[in-house]
């Protein structure tokens, strides 16, 4: 059973460390084992501290918390190895990065699959630093590499964030959920994907103001040349796709998505839209209509840099 | 007190303006006592007891060679692979010729790896631009068994046949899934690259290969005709390890040159910040030696590296649309420059394109307005892109300049067709301007960037001559001697040495580099071609062995 993997990005001083403190500590009862980049600024109630060795704080919850090392690909393989696994693991991207270069690295490691990357944006300072001349683009591009945004600090803005907000979706299709809701453990570690499509929202939860859902299983492989072709048309009005077509992996961020091969599975996939933006029924259907397959390469979420 | 040597030569260049010529300089005890004629040294002779050394009379004296910018570590990763390069690269054991087709670099590969040796065979150089697409199934071809490690000329890429495959275990199925890994064509880059190294590590970093580059390194730095090299950026890898290193290989008898090191403070920080590094810094020179030394320099970082497209370009930015990267955040960069800035430190920072000197040009001004500094040595490490209202501000706030120009030599014409288009590209390393706004400049290699060869380095600098044969931003010609100035007194005076070794008058170390022929006879376009007989170091000849 592979450890779910949740890189945390965000600029400096999008509240990336205030977040770490809450799910380190807020009673969520999962296991997380956070790795971050400056374990100086965490900073947990002792009485929830079990041990603390200078490297690792292990707290009474279950929950640990780690310095990210340099050699953070051996890091991620011993942790992927222990005996007593983490029940999630969560990195914080540093605030220079590229959280989909550091989701990269969630690939390439046995025992680590990659769920989720999250940005976390700051409400009062997001226009500033859009158009600022030096790192404008660098924080868009962490917006437009999540699969969800987290807006902070809305509460000091004087719209709660709407202006904020409307910024942010003319960046990424990602859906938002203002950081401050209660709850904010369960949505990110998402409920388990269910077997029919969910249809109108409770109201139980934010989250469900905000996404529709699509399970699709099936006994047989999806054909993936015709997949990819079906991906296409709905990508860009898809926030998040995962699962496997039987013969591949599917991932699938904002618009982007990687499909690789990999060991034969039932096929089982998971298709996240921003409610009234992707046409998920029409994509159920097209989806029963496939048959038959053949290879693709990876593709998808590259970071805007590139190697010579 | 020794006996005094005097060295006649054809000429001398001191590289002093009030007094630049001779024939014969006397020295004593590794100092310079004075140059002029034997005839002009009279008072020194008829009072000491001395000897008239004419093993150099036919030759050139020049002041020691400084590299103020190279990476002792780094290339001592990359000496004990096999060099197969789009460009020719002098090494002190052999002459590398250009290799510029696909199938001439297969059959190159293919020839140095059947030596009949069965440990895995590592070339570095591998250019897509000149070799096309090598790829795991073309090296199986030639390769069947040997496990064969490609590493690209700008450091960030790697492609594997089969056998290495399978000899580091990277045949998994979680290494095939990864999205910067390509196991079908064996290639790793990016984050793909960091799980080769990692498998790769036992061997690239083992104290045969490591220890046996940086014996190579010696080697390297005596044969360009230095006697003093900057190691820009101690702890890179690990500090204790190389500076353990360089305690073994360098800090000996024989070894015919000085370190100067400067710490690279992004490496070196941890979670505890920039202030401890600032505590550890100010430590250092208590490691000191003779030849291996710290001062007051501290290494910081804008942007990405210049081989690789990634450094941070101002509008219209990269004909691809795609961008660069900082290796510091403006935040984090102005926060340390402050650090070290009030600490008194001479701050070097690593600027490729014009947006990372925009942004070092930004923080100084703020520096310079908060506590204005004199003699301050700001120094633009690189220089790769740059405007012409960048330098005039560089002038208005005191840095300087350390220039890899050798970018324009292998980079421009690439560069102009596939990454920034002719006008940026061919105005490279302005150099010209940073001449007529009379900034202090060195050339540096980076190696191994570019040759740590410094008549080389001067030879683009005063030519503009590109991989192409193109003279590319004439108006940014230096004269030959603004370019021999920038490996000898400009480079001392980008590392704050400037008192004691970089040009040839009464009281310097006496080091100096030995040239067959006059580079100010000989002109920009002969600089490259000079033969180097050697070095003094502390007034000592050191030959160097010429390879076969």
């Amino acid at each position: 059973m592979s450890t779910p993997l949740t890189i945390l990005g965000g600029y400096l001083g999008a509240g990336k460390t205030t977040l770490i403190n809450r799910l380190l500590a807020e009673p969520h009862g999962r296991k997380l084992t956070i790795l971050v980049n400056d374990f100086g600024a965490i900073n947990i109630d002792a009485g929830l501290i079990d041990s603390h060795d200078g490297e690792t704080m292990s707290l009474t919850n279950g929950c640990a918390c780690c310095q990210l090392r340099d050699d953070m690909i051996e890091q991620l393989s011993q942790l992927a190895r222990q005996k007593t696994k983490p029940e999630h693991i969560i990195i914080e991207a540093s605030g220079a990065g590229e959280p989909a270069r550091l989701a990269y690295l969630g690939y390439g490691i046995d025992g680590l699959q990659l769920e989720s990357v999250l940005v976390a944006v700051d409400a009062s300072t997001v226009a500033q630093k859009c158009s600022d001349k030096f790192v404008g683009k660098l924080v868009q591009r962490q917006m437009a590499q999540a699969d969800m945004i987290l807006l902070t600090k809305a509460d000091s803005t004087e719209d709660d964030g709407a202006k904020a907000g409307q910024m942010i979706d003319q960046i990424t299709v990602a859906p938002r959920l203002n950081a401050h809701h209660q709850g904010l453990a369960e949505i990110i570690f998402e409920r388990p994907p269910q077997h029919h499509r969910l249809a109108a929202a409770d109201g139980a939860t934010p989250a469900d103001d905000l996404f529709e859902q699509l399970s699709f299983t099936s006994d047989s492989s999806l054909p993936v040349a015709a997949f990819e072709a079906l991906l296409a048309e709905h990508a860009d009005k898809l926030a998040r796709a995962k699962g496997h077509t039987g013969t591949h992996r599917l991932q699938l961020v904002g618009a982007k998505y990687t499909l690789v091969a990999a060991e034969k599975r039932p096929c089982a996939l998971v298709f996240i839209a921003i409610k009234g933006q992707g046409d998920l029924q029409k994509l159920e259907m097209a989806l029963l209509a496939l048959t038959a397959e053949k290879m693709v390469g990876p593709a998808g979420l590259e970071p805007a840099t590139k190697p010579l | 007190m020794s006996e005094i040597r005097v060295y006649t030569a054809k000429a001398i260049h001191t590289m002093e303006p009030s007094h630049a010529f001779g024939t014969a300089i006397a020295v004593r005890d590794g100092e310079i006592l004075e140059v002029g004629t034997l005839d002009s040294l009279a008072p020194w002779l008829e009072r000491h007891r001395h000897q008239i050394d004419r093993q150099f009379e036919d030759k050139v004296i020049m002041p020691g060679f400084i590299d103020p910018h190279l990476h002792p570590s780094m290339a001592a990763v990359i000496l004990p692979m096999h060099f197969i390069t789009a460009l020719e690269w002098q090494l002190p054991w052999q002459h590398v010729p250009a290799t510029t087709s696909h199938e001439d670099y297969l059959a190159r590969l293919q020839k140095l790896a059947s030596d009949g040796d069965e440990a895995p065979f590592f070339t570095w150089g591998y250019h897509r631009n000149w070799h096309g697409d090598v790829t795991r199934h073309a090296l199986d071809q030639i390769c069947p068994n040997r496990p064969v490690i490609v590493w690209h000329r700008s450091f960030h890429e790697v492609i594997m046949n089969s056998a290495a495959i399978e000899h580091f275990n990277l045949n998994t199925n979680a290494i095939a899934g990864h999205p910067q890994v390509k196991l079908d064509v064996g290639l790793f880059y990016e984050n793909g690259l960091r799980i080769a190294i990692n498998a790769l590590n036992p061997i690239i970093m083992s104290p045969e290969k490591f220890g046996l580059g940086m014996q190579r390194l010696k080697q390297v730095a005596h044969f360009g005709g230095h006697t003093l090299v900057g190691d820009m950026g101690i702890g890179i890898f690990n500090f204790d390890m190389e500076w353990q290193a360089a305690k073994n290989f360098f800090d000996t008898p024989d070894t015919p040159f000085r370190v100067h090191y400067t710490p690279n403070a992004l490496a070196l920080v941890d979670d505890e910040g920039f202030e401890k590094v600032l505590r550890f810094a100010n430590g250092l020179t208590e490691l000191n030696s003779d030849k291996l030394f710290f001062t007051d320099h501290v290494k910081l970082f804008t942007d990405g590296a210049f081989f690789s497209q990634l450094m941070m370009v101002g509008p219209p930015g990269y004909l691809d649309g795609h961008d660069g990267e900082w290796l510091m955040v403006p935040e984090t960069f102005e926060a340390a420059a402050r650090l070290f800035w009030h600490a008194g430190y001479k701050i070097h920072v690593h600027c490729t394109g014009d947006l990372g000197l925009e942004l070092a040009l930004d923080v100084l001004q703020k520096l310079q307005d908060e506590k204005p500094r004199f003699n301050h040595r700001f120094t633009i490490e690189h220089f790769g892109l740059s405007t012409p209202e960048q330098v005039e501000r560089m002038a208005r706030l005191g840095a300087i300049a350390s220039a890899n120009v050798y970018y324009l030599h292998e980079l421009s014409a690439v560069y102009a067709r596939h990454a920034l288009g002719p006008e940026r590209a061919y105005h490279m390393a302005r150099l010209g301007s940073l001449a007529r706004h009379h900034i202090p400049f060195a050339l540096h290699s980076d190696y191994t960037m570019a040759p740590a060869q410094p008549l080389n380095s001067a030879w683009v600098a005063a030519r503009r001559q590109n991989a192409e044969g193109e003279i590319v931003g004439e108006s940014e010609l230096v004269s030959v001697e603004q370019a021999l100035r920038a490996i000898t007194i400009d480079a001392a005076y980008v590392l704050g040495l400037e008192n004691e070794i970089g040009s040839l008058r009464a009281g310097k170390r006496a080091d100096f580099t030995v040239l067959e022929d006059d580079p100010f006879q000989v002109g920009a376009a002969g600089l490259k071609d000079i033969d180097i007989w050697g070095t003094v170091f502390a007034g000592t000849p050191h030959k160097i062995d010429k390879p076969a």
